[in-house]
């Protein structure tokens, strides 16, 4: 069962198309990995399924649900992590997440639970604004991780973390379907990454949908298509630096 | 060529819009007051100049200062915001030099402003005054005469502004010091010649007058002052800011 | 979540962000100056008695620049508590209604006016005491006259508020929010003299104490303003203003 679908959907500011036609198909209970170069229309796409920005065609549901109507049941149900992350630099990273737990109306324990996930416990008493970048990184992953929603929409989670990081934070997303059972929608420009945690993949390049499914998938499609398959980096490389080609770009 | 910059820098942060917007809402009070009410104007005894700068300029010279700290505000918050300042000063280029062709830009504004001010004074004098003579003058005079005025308050509140990270303190020190100002201008003492209450002071008909002449130097003095501060303070706090 | 909660959690948002030292501050550079010139009070041209006076003096430059002027920055600092760190974005993504979110910030901002004025009248009392001491005479004025005042200034200042509100709303750059806001204080000098002052809402507070000065020198205790057409005006005035800002919050977050 899909627990996101688009239908065309489309996204157009003045003079340029940021996200054009997509039909993506998010099944429940699997980590999708959205992929594609900065400036793809990634952050554009999640920000629709946030109601952060209005499509200006197509159509989309999560859960069966779309906005605007069900705009509060399907915010109470996901939890986001977009771009930078969004904090009070004021306040401590136990009072950010305090303010976003008294909304969702959760027990207080499970500031403390999404603090530990996160290894942010032994510094909830420090003003955000004083955090590193991986610090406020985690910030903004605990902040959707509050409450272990049933969907999760993650916008370059691990940005600006250390290796370490990079490999503590892959692990728990990695684990969160099985433990929680919950569908993740990560994005990252790295196919290295992708690979590693995701069970389906999304390829997005100025905006238009490349490629859908399966990492195996994937690698069939490659050997289809003549890219270099032994190597997932260089598919996605070489599909992109096509894709460029094709609209009439500069190698 | 640092002035050049300076004034690249501006570019999109509204800094002379402001100037220009802002002298244009101060100039339409006067019009609007005299038209308002005109009764209660022509008929005083005295200059059309006076009558004008009589009624109208403890709101023009307020909205002079607040434009000036916003003004302030601009320029070092494009510094600030997003580590630009670290930037210059990683580079060879003199710290004082930056603040004194800043300094230049907000004065340029100011005496647009100023100007733009006088013109409209003028208008007002001329529509409902008709027979005003020595009329140009005297305005013209009151305009350089305030834009010196105003030179201690550009140089201080420039001070605080590169002084200030966040521009919300620098913001809201120059609004304290404005409103201290009003307290201060009307009372007997040296406090008379507060930086922001120098603003106040206009050149009436009567020119000259050897108060405001002191008033002059005293301005003149508070200007040298806050700038060698500038220049001590970037010898001495050299690893700060 | 009802509107209580909300504003329970923009209470918490306001923390460590020295408004109140903002709000002290000020006050304290207002009662100095009437401290040490407390004697000026004996020969005053209007007619008042001097602890009439005293309060007047205090209170009239608190009303015209000093209470709007704070507002105008308090309410531009709420604002931007939600923008530096992109905190509004993450607010959006939250299932809360979005003009509720909007009005609860509109009350943080009167309650923070209300704690303006109670920082005002906690001051005057040691202010009036130090001049008493000072003078050799009786500056305290009864209790009911001051409240009355400054209940009445305070209630004067919601359309004020709204209207600030709307502005820091609209004008994403702070820097020319406050501008506009404090532009528009200076003519309510002019305006008030006119009689179109209840158009204005910005000169409300500046012109009741100035009524207020004007019955005082009459001998009167109490002010008589014609509440038709004001009330009608500054309740229509303040529906609009609160109601496009709800409206318009957060537009510029959902390009």
């Amino acid at each position: 069962m899909n627990i996101i679908e688009t239908h065309n959907l489309t996204k157009r500011y003045k003079d340029f198309t940021a996200v054009s036609h997509i039909n993506l198909h998010i099944p429940k209970g699997q980590i999708y990995g959205f992929l594609g170069p900065n400036g793809a229309g990634k952050s554009t796409t999640m920000k629709m399924f946030l109601g952060l920005t209005k499509p200006t065609a197509g159509t989309f549901t999560i859960h069966q649900m779309s906005y605007p109507k069900d705009r509060r049941e399907i915010l109470r149900k996901t939890g986001a992590f977009i771009e930078s992350p969004s904090f009070y630099g004021n306040l401590t990273g136990e009072e950010n997440l305090d303010i976003l737990r008294r909304i969702l109306g959760l027990p207080k324990s499970s500031v403390k639970d999404a603090l530990t996930l996160t290894g942010l416990y032994e510094f909830r008493r420090r003003p955000a604004s004083q955090y590193s970048l991986g610090m406020k990184q985690r910030l903004g992953l605990a902040g959707a991780l509050l409450g272990r929603p049933p969907m999760l929409i993650l916008d370059e989670p691990t940005n600006g973390l250390d290796p370490a990081g990079i490999h503590e934070i892959r692990t728990l997303i990695r684990s969160l379907p099985e433990k929680y059972h919950c569908t993740v929608l990560v994005s990252s420009h790295l196919l290295s990454e992708i690979q590693l945690m995701a069970d389906t993949v999304g390829i997005l390049n100025h905006g238009k949908l490349l490629f859908e499914g399966t990492m195996p998938h994937l690698t069939d499609y490659a050997v289809k298509m003549g890219y270099p398959a032994d190597n997932l980096e260089d598919t996605f490389l070489a599909m992109i630096e096509e894709d460029n080609l094709k609209r009439g770009g500069i190698k | 060529m640092t002035f050049a910059l300076e004034l690249k820098k501006t570019k999109r942060t509204g800094f002379f819009p402001a100037f220009f917007l802002g002298a244009l809402a101060a100039s339409s009070l006067p019009v609007i007051n005299t038209a308002a009410r005109p009764d209660s104007f022509i008929h005083q005894a005295l200059p059309a100049g006076d009558i004008l700068l009589n009624a109208n300029w403890l709101m023009l010279a307020m909205l002079n200062i607040f434009l000036v700290i916003i003004g302030a505000c601009i320029l070092y918050h494009t510094e600030f915001s997003n580590g630009g300042i670290e930037k210059m000063h990683m580079l060879p280029i003199s710290r004082n030099q930056i603040f004194f062709c800043k300094a230049l830009l907000l004065l340029l504004g100011t005496g647009t402003m100023l100007l733009i001010e006088s013109l409209f004074l003028v208008f007002c004098a001329c529509h409902w005054f008709p027979e005003s003579p020595g009329l140009l003058s005297a305005v013209f005079q009151n305009t350089c005469y305030s834009l010196l005025m105003m030179l201690p308050v550009i140089i201080l509140m420039l001070l605080i502004a590169s002084l200030c990270r966040n521009m919300w303190v620098s913001l809201g020190v120059g609004i304290t010091l404005l409103f201290t100002a009003q307290m201060v201008m009307s009372s007997d003492t040296i406090l008379t010649y507060f930086p922001f209450a120098l603003p106040f002071q206009f050149l009436s008909s009567s020119g000259y007058s050897r108060e405001k002449t002191a008033f002059l130097a005293a301005a003149l003095t508070e200007s040298v002052l806050f700038g060698v501060f500038k220049i001590l303070l970037t010898k001495f706090r050299r690893y700060t800011l | 979540m009802n509107l209580f909660s909300l504003i329970k959690i923009e209470l918490i948002k306001i923390r460590r962000t020295h408004i109140f030292c903002l709000m002290i501050i000020p006050c304290l550079l207002l009662w100095l100056p009437s401290v040490l010139n407390a004697d000026m009070n004996f020969n005053n041209p209007s007619g008042l008695s001097p602890e009439n006076s005293f309060f007047i003096q205090g209170f009239m430059g608190f009303a015209w620049i000093l209470f709007p002027a704070l507002l105008v920055v308090i309410t531009v600092m709420l604002n931007q508590i939600e923008r530096t760190n992109k905190g509004l974005q993450k607010m959006l993504s939250l299932p809360v209604s979005i003009p509720m979110l909007c009005l609860a910030k509109f009350f943080v901002l009167l309650l923070l006016a209300g704690g303006l004025i109670l920082i005002m009248l906690a001051l005057y009392y040691p202010a009036a005491a130090l001049a008493s001491a000072k003078m050799d005479y009786d500056f305290l004025l009864s209790g009911s006259l001051v409240f009355k005042e400054s209940l009445l200034i305070y209630l004067c200042s919601v359309p004020m508020a709204a209207f600030y509100w709307l502005i820091a709303g609209c004008i994403r750059t702070p820097v020319f929010s406050i501008g506009i806001g404090l532009a528009s204080i200076v003519p309510s000098v002019l305006v008030m003299n006119t009689k179109v002052w209840f158009a204005y809402p910005m000169c409300y507070p500046f012109y009741t104490i100035a009524k207020l000065m004007g019955s005082l020198a009459d001998g009167k205790n109490f002010i008589s303003i014609d509440l038709i057409p004001w009330l009608p005006v500054a309740a229509g005035f303040t529906l609009i203003c609160i109601l496009l800002s709800c409206l318009l919050f957060g537009n510029s977050e959902r390009r």
